[in-house]
């Protein structure tokens, strides 16, 4: 929810719908592009690997945003659409020698109808049943990509496939500061096409959808067929997310993306905020960066397990997925509409400082 | 036609104790309407509990075997008592996420507490050696691990279908607000409903485990235990071990005929078909919704 400042006015709907309401916002938008245009330029190759990463799972959890947030159906198989996407997109730039937009393109669509035949059964059961079917997508495509792709000489099997770096108008992006610049306009574009999308018709047929199917119903709205919009949309920025992460690791095989991959987007959803376009970003920024923190401090957590007599091999990981689970659950208690929630209430708190009603 | 047959006897025998670890979803299921993802979690860290009771606390099997089982119905009431009751009412979604972070949290610290390598391969059903009778081999291990399997699903069956406790499970299942009005606590039903889905996560665990070692994948069976009990029908106990056979058959014939990974998307692909033909399984209540 949006409180703006007293002044600003919703007295059209063309204004209603638009992004940027005050100046400030507007002086925030140019600081922030330029904050995070210069940060390769001060920062070591390790933080800019990891914004790339950022960026890149943006995407991917914009989509689950969309489908799980907006239209209210929940997801398991981001991931596994992730390694679709970014199969589709190697195989037709190494073995088909197509260009990048042209593989970008046809991964899109690949994936989109994978991703609409796995959802038609929701337009018949919902809730979990459509998490069993999403988790089953997983397996089934994971399975497809490691087999089928290599009886045809396409893969190495499990070796998976590997990739030329990108390269379009005379541009070769072959270094992270390079990718970094693309990645950051993949993760741009698709954040306002994810604004754009809950801001119109779409979104609110999705929300609709959402908050009550009957009642969306009876206002006309065809829910089958918005169902599987939410989910060609999902599929669509999961094959973006994956064909970026094809390229920028140089490689693709079915151990890029795993169910635990799949559940960390989803839980990046929950963290953020779920059902609106900002969450997702706190969602990814805060939760990436705790794996990274938890994972330098592995090796001193270890050694803290072994004097205490417990833990082995493998323990630094385990105390991972111990504090992801963990901020999951606090969350879902303490605060379920995530990061941006009290981002705005924070915004509100200031904006009326010190004379607070 | 001899290894068809025996990838068939296999597969029942595996079945019977992915009907059982089933079972603990059917049980959560049936109290709370939504499918308990942290079930793996349960089945890996009740196995973990039963190695490190005998191989390294050196317990005598039958008495690590009970403090095991009790262990686990503790972690249950646990997870009860601080991750599900705060979020009673919420929706589907919310819980369905809960359980997720559950596995995760479970998961987590099985992991931190006995590190991410594979234990030593440790029986606490005796391994026995092979029987031989007509076309069939099998061992008494898997015989004796399918038996104990088979007794539990008739007890909770029973339990379920007779005793007042089952009967109270069932009307919480409907609903909470007519449940509490006939006087029945909700809150000790829901308890008791997860230390039993615990227990049956434990009890997979040392089944499972003592057949194929105790390692982190013990939570595979909880994920081949969700088609399970899917296609035998969410709500149904029965129908949790009719699931586990069919799923248990489809995984062996997968594996012997195609290929060694295809069992787990195989099973899904069964869901998913199930899903279209049938999509409160083969014994679950069919849902119609009015306006």
């Amino acid at each position: 929810m949006y409180y703006p400042p007293s002044g600003v006015y919703n007295d059209s709907y063309a204004k209603d719908l638009m992004i940027m309401r005050t100046g400030f916002q507007w002086v925030m938008l140019v600081v922030g592009l330029a904050a995070v245009l210069t940060l390769p330029l001060f920062s070591s190759d390790y933080v800019v690997r990891v914004t790339i990463d950022i960026f890149i799972i943006l995407i991917a959890v914009h989509g689950i945003n969309i489908v799980t947030g907006y239209a209210g159906q929940i997801t398991l198989g981001q991931g596994a659409f992730m390694v679709l996407g970014g199969y589709i997109a190697g195989i037709m730039s190494q073995q088909f020698q197509f260009n990048f937009w042209l593989a970008l393109l046809l991964s899109i669509i690949g994936s989109v109808i994978v991703g609409v035949i796995f959802a038609l059964p929701s337009v018949k059961v919902k809730e979990m049943y459509l998490a069993l079917v999403t988790l089953a997508a997983h397996f089934i495509i994971i399975w497809a990509c490691l087999y089928i792709p290599g009886m045809f000489g396409l893969t190495w099997g499990a070796t998976g496939l590997y990739l030329k770096p990108v390269s379009f108008a005379g541009l070769v992006f072959d270094s992270s500061i390079k990718f970094y610049y693309l990645a950051f306009g993949f993760a741009v574009v698709m954040t306002f096409i994810a604004k754009s999308i809950a801001r119109s018709g779409l979104g609110r047929a999705f929300v609709a959808i959402r908050d009550n199917d009957k009642a969306a119903e009876a206002s006309g709205i065809n829910i089958n067929y918005y169902k599987l919009v939410a989910f060609a949309i999902c599929s669509a920025y999961a094959a973006v997310s994956g064909t970026l992460t094809a390229y920028f690791i140089g490689w693709m095989n079915t151990e890029a993306m795993t169910l635990t991959d799949t559940v960390w987007m989803v839980g990046m959803v929950i963290v953020g905020g779920i059902g609106t376009t900002i969450g997702p970003i706190f969602g990814v920024v805060s939760l990436l960066w705790m794996r990274q923190a938890v994972m330098l401090a592995s090796p001193a957590i270890e050694s803290t397990l072994a004097g205490m007599g417990i833990g082995g091999i493998g323990s630094g990981g385990g105390v991972l997925i111990l504090a992801f689970g963990l901020v999951i659950l606090l969350f879902l208690i303490f605060e379920p509409r995530g990061m941006a929630h009290r981002w705005s209430i924070w915004k509100a708190s200031v904006r009326l400082w010190p004379f607070a009603y | 036609m001899e290894f068809a047959a025996n990838l068939l006897l296999a597969g029942i025998v595996k079945g019977v104790i992915y009907g059982v670890v089933a079972m603990g979803f059917v049980i959560i299921y049936k109290c709370s309407g939504v499918l308990n993802f942290a079930h793996g979690a349960l089945v890996l860290l009740g196995g973990y509990i039963g190695w490190a009771l005998v191989f390294q606390a050196g317990l005598p099997p039958w008495l690590a075997i009970i403090a095991c089982f009790a262990a686990a119905a503790t972690v249950g009431l646990i997870i009860e008592r601080l991750a599900m009751r705060p979020l009673v009412g919420e929706s589907v979604m919310v819980l369905i996420m809960a359980t997720i972070a559950l596995d995760q949290i479970l998961v987590g610290g099985t992991v931190t507490a006995w590190g991410g390598l594979d234990r030593q391969y440790a029986q606490i059903i005796p391994a026995g050696s092979a029987l031989e009778v007509g076309p069939f081999f099998i061992s008494t291990q898997h015989i004796m691990a399918a038996g104990i399997a088979l007794l539990l699903v008739v007890g909770f069956a029973l339990f379920f279908h007779y005793s007042r406790w089952g009967l109270a499970m069932r009307g919480v299942a409907e609903g909470h607000q007519i449940t509490r009005s006939m006087g029945i606590s909700v809150k000790s039903i829901l308890s008791l409903s997860w230390a039993l889905a615990a227990l049956l996560g434990g009890i997979g665990g040392l089944l499972y485990g003592s057949i194929t070692g105790f390692r982190i994948g013990l939570t595979h069976i909880g994920l081949m235990s969700i088609p399970a009990a899917f296609i035998g029908g969410l709500d149904s106990i029965p129908g949790a071990v009719l699931g586990g056979i069919i799923i248990g058959i489809v995984e062996s014939l997968g594996t012997g005929y195609i290929g060694n990974a295809i069992g787990q998307p195989l099973s899904y692909l069964v869901l998913v078909l199930m899903m279209f033909w049938k999509p409160y399984g083969f014994f679950g209540l069919v849902r119609i919704e009015r306006v």
